[in-house]
């Protein structure tokens, strides 16, 4: 049976998909071939392929001699050429290892297949890609490139990744500004939990060593609608302090404090001037990648 | 009246509360849920279930009547329906008569006796209802307790005492079961009091009964009886009996033992010192299995003077032997070898073996239950598993194998070590080549087994001649025993227990490149014996006493010789009764039935009485009737509560 495409970013079909790789490569060309229009070819000189000519593009970029051969419109794609760093960073904290029954994953697989994702396409537009994963330190760091191999090591990383601990974004800024030398793009995915106040004066650090950020609040719903109908004794995942309850009757209290420290996220991101989305573990892959190319394309 | 069995049962009604206490602080349970962040969950009281208030009360109900009828049950209820003969204010008084119909009431006039006692005790006494429990190895008969006269004088018309042994510990327990909780309890022991019945473990009785003590006077006239009858085979179809008999009397006796039967009869006078045992043999001609009787003439006891016998000659012994290589030339020479000496006749010789030689596929359980002895010689090696299992399960019912090694040897222990049949470890081959010069020889025999009987002293030199030129050299372990050893100490035979019976393990082969055995003199009777180690050749003959005929398929109540289920039975009467010793009745045997009380002081009022004593009543199957009826409503109940609202408790916890 024909896989369709919204199933090539539907993270219930993705997630059954061991491989990062392959996931990875399956989301992207998948999100890319149901374009109509891809503008987001390399601006390089080295030629990479070919591919057909859709109307509206570029004239200067159609090749003759193809035409001439074969009686068809074909267009030059060419491999670009930047060294522009693409950062991703990834919370790994025990809050991350959270399922609920909607969700087809946990939050952390669920970042990871996004960070997969992003890298396979910036491999693709010739970008350097570099992984900070952090729990109370940083358990993954890969320096940036774009050499054979790079995309491998960065999904080895993601592999391993475990969520565990309790996530200090203090101590990752410290750990990870020195690394930052060049201009590039800041792709930040976490929960965001308790750290309203924290992670916009973070990224905007980031901000003023001219990285664009792009902070992605990977959330599972139930963490939005808390909908259990049944009493529950909620465990901290990393503090381990535990509140028996019964959600029916705190459910309206919590979406209220729920929805206002999602109202100063956003506010405190987009002080800092940081591009912020917010992804729940349902949502397909393509909004994602989507938000990825826009900024690219701005930086570019 | 109600009253309680087992009143202590009736505490853990104390355990009513705890339905209850979960009733009243039922709520649903919390699942544990590990969650990212509890910084906007607030507490909250958890609901009460408020929807199934009815149905869990009746749930609450059900469940209460379950427990409290389940440990009423327990705790055995009885109703006792109220005398109205007896006046207000008075007590009731209640005697039970406990008669000794064991055998030995039989001697002289001691039964007429004691059943005359027990008349004269009935009229002189006044008790408002009595009873009566009759006992020799077990409760014979009992009589409830009543007011009317006449069901006790009819009762006591149709008493006769029996042919087995008295055993009055389980008769005083029906007996004191009898009594009313709140009567005047009286029991009277009519009996010879008998050493060798009321030594045996008795019960206590509780303070309240009122123990009396009915003897028949004391008859010390001459008895003699006969104690125990043997039969041993001298020769082909001839048979010595040897007749046990004891004197019980205080002087010698001088008395005439006949023996009885289809041949006629023979008599021999035997003198008996005061106390003494002494012994008859006759030797008779058998040729088939015949029933015969000893008797003695006629004295005070005469059950002790007659004794059933069978005399018969012994069966063939069976030899099988497993040959499932007619190639392998050790195992034709060892059974050549086994056969001759084993079937070779003598008019000196009172067993006779047939031998019989198996084919490999007939190596089977079907086949092995014929066989009274396995030899398998030189082929061990050859047996599957399924085999061994098999010879295994003919060695546990107490039969008797002999497996000889040949030239596959190793094969042979190793399986005997896999099937744990051996403890014993296997080394290897101790001298090889029949060219030895210097043959080992065997140097002792186990002084506990038949073997050494038969190799007693001269005896034993031509068997320590023997010259063994190699044998399978075993590290002896301490489970297996060593019937022969060799010089230096290694087993020659090993003796191994499977289950009841025993698997001989010579470590030689019978067979002249091994030694020379085969050859001698000694090698004839140490394979008989060997054979007979462990065959019972006395094995169908079964001597058991009256009380112990309850086995057979059809009760036997009398002395008798019978032929049943393939065996010979000789059923007489238990010597024990005829011993005139008797328990002291003034202090020791009321001490005795004291010091163990039956109940407790002051519970003595609340054990149950037997059903159909007439004046109570059970309860216990109608509260475990009542247990059920709850039991199903509830599970109905409960069904029906599942089917209504799915139980959200079964959620699990997603992480």
């Amino acid at each position: 049976m024909a896989v369709a495409y919204k199933d090539l970013l539907d993270p219930a079909h993705l997630t059954r998909i061991e491989n990062y790789a392959l996931m990875a490569k399956g989301a992207v060309e998948g999100f890319l071939s149901g374009m109509h229009r891809s503008v987001y070819h390399g601006l390089g000189t080295e030629f990479l392929q070919y591919r057909n000519y859709v109307p509206g593009e570029d004239l200067k970029y159609v090749d003759w001699k193809v035409f001439a051969k074969r009686d068809e419109l074909v267009t030059k794609v060419y491999q670009e050429e930047t060294s522009m760093n693409c950062y991703f960073v990834i919370d790994a904290s025990a809050s991350h290892n959270y399922q609920g029954e909607r969700a087809a994953c946990t939050k952390l697989r669920y970042a990871c297949m996004i960070a997969a994702s992003l890298a396979y396409l910036a491999t693709r537009q010739g970008d350097n890609i570099s992984l900070f994963a952090y729990q109370d330190s940083i358990v993954e760091a890969l320096e940036p490139g774009h050499r054979n191999g790079q995309l491998h090591r960065f999904l080895q990383a993601l592999i391993r990744l475990k969520p565990e601990g309790h996530a200090n974004h203090e101590r990752l800024l410290q750990s990870i500004t020195h690394h930052m030398r060049s201009r590039g793009l800041v792709v930040y995915l976490s929960d965001m939990l308790e750290a309203e106040e924290t992670l916009p004066r973070m990224l905007q650090t980031l901000r003023f060593q001219h990285c664009d950020c792009l902070a992605m609040q990977v959330l599972d719903p139930d963490e939005q609608d808390l909908p259990h109908g049944y009493p529950v004794r909620y465990i901290d995942s990393e503090t381990g302090q535990e509140v028996t309850t019964f959600a029916d009757t705190v459910r309206e209290g919590y979406e209220k404090s729920m929805g206002q420290f999602m109202e100063d996220l956003k506010k405190g991101f987009r002080d800092a001037q940081v591009e912020y989305t917010l992804l729940l573990t349902t949502d397909n892959l393509g909004r994602a990648l989507s938000q990825y190319l826009h900024k690219r394309e701005s930086i570019t | 009246m109600l009253s309680f069995g087992n009143s202590l049962f009736l505490f853990a009604l104390a355990g009513l509360a705890v339905p209850i206490l979960l009733h009243l602080i039922n709520r649903e349970l919390a699942v544990n849920l590990k969650f990212p962040s509890i910084r906007f969950i607030n507490r909250s009281q958890l609901p009460r279930r408020e929807k199934r208030k009815l149905r869990d009360l009746l749930l609450l109900l059900l469940r209460l009547f379950l427990f409290a009828a389940v440990v009423l049950a327990f705790a055995k209820p009885v109703w006792i329906e109220p005398l109205a003969s007896v006046p207000e204010g008075t007590t009731l008084r209640q005697t039970v008569y406990l008669v000794d119909a064991s055998s030995s009431m039989a001697r002289g006039n001691q039964w007429q006796e004691a059943l005359a006692a027990v008349r004269k005790d009935i009229a002189d006494t006044d008790s408002d209802q009595v009873g009566m429990v009759v006992y020799a190895d077990r409760v014979l008969s009992q009589l409830p307790l009543s007011e009317d006269s006449d069901p006790v004088e009819n009762f006591l018309q149709e008493l006769e005492p029996s042919f087995t042994a008295g055993s009055p510990g389980p008769a005083i327990e029906t007996a004191v079961r009898l009594f009313r909780p709140d009567s005047d309890k009286r029991l009277v022991l009519v009996s010879d009091f008998q050493e060798t019945d009321w030594q045996r473990d008795l019960p206590g009785v509780s303070e309240d009964v009122e123990l009396v003590f009915l003897t028949p006077r004391a008859n010390d006239a001459v008895n003699v009886g006969i104690v125990n009858v043997n039969t041993v085979p001298v020769g082909k179809n001839r048979a010595r009996v040897l007749v046990t008999v004891r004197n019980n009397s205080s002087e010698s006796q001088t008395v005439s033992i006949t023996l009885n039967g289809e041949f006629g009869s023979e008599e021999k006078m035997v003198n008996l010192p005061a106390g003494q045992l002494g012994n008859a043999t006759f030797t008779l001609d058998v040729e088939e299995p015949r029933a015969m009787t000893a008797n003695l003439r006629a004295d005070i006891y005469n059950r002790d003077n007659v004794w059933h016998f069978w005399v018969a000659p012994h069966p063939v012994v069976r030899v099988i032997a497993f040959l499932p290589n007619l190639d392998e030339p050790q195992a034709v020479n060892a059974f050549y070898f086994l056969q001759t000496a084993l079937e070779v006749e003598s008019e000196s010789d009172w067993v006779r073996f047939e031998v019989m030689a198996l084919d490999r596929g007939f190596f089977e359980e079907s086949v092995l239950v014929d066989a009274d002895v396995i030899v398998i010689p030189a082929a061990a090696a050859y047996l599957k598993d399924y085999q061994w299992e098999d010879l295994i399960t003919y060695l546990d019912q107490g039969r008797t194998a002999i497996v000889l090694p040949g030239e596959r040897f190793p094969k042979q222990f190793r399986a005997l070590e896999r099937h744990g049949i051996m403890n014993s470890r296997f080394l290897g081959l101790a001298g090889n080549t029949n060219e030895r010069q210097t043959p080992y020889h065997l140097s002792s025999i186990n002084p506990s087994s038949r073997l050494a009987q038969t190799f007693a002293d001269a005896a034993a030199k031509d068997l320590f001649l023997v010259n063994v030129y190699r044998y399978v050299r075993l590290q002896p372990s301490s489970e297996d025993t060593i019937l022969m050893a060799f010089e230096n100490g290694d087993p020659a035979i090993l003796a191994l227990s499977v289950g009841q019976g025993t698997l001989y393990a010579p470590t030689f082969a019978f067979d002249p490149s091994w030694t020379d055995l085969p050859l001698r003199n000694s090698f004839l009777p140490l394979v008989r014996e060997l054979v007979q180690e462990g065959f019972d050749t006395n094995r169908l003959r079964q001597q058991i006493f009256v009380e112990e005929a309850s086995q057979l398929a059809e009760p036997i109540l009398a002395p008798t010789s019978l032929e049943a289920d393939g065996k010979y039975w000789e059923i007489n009467v238990n010597p024990s009764e005829s011993v005139s010793g008797h328990v002291d009745t003034e202090q020791w045997l009321p001490a005795l039935l004291s010091q163990k009380p039956l109940y407790a002081k002051g519970t003595a009022t609340t054990h149950a009485f037997p059903s159909g004593s007439g004046s109570q009543k059970d309860l216990w199957p109608w509260l475990l009737m009542i247990a059920l009826l709850c039991l199903l409503l509830e599970s109905l109940l409960t069904g029906i509560k599942d089917t209504v609202q799915p139980s959200v408790l079964q959620k699990t916890d997603p992480v």
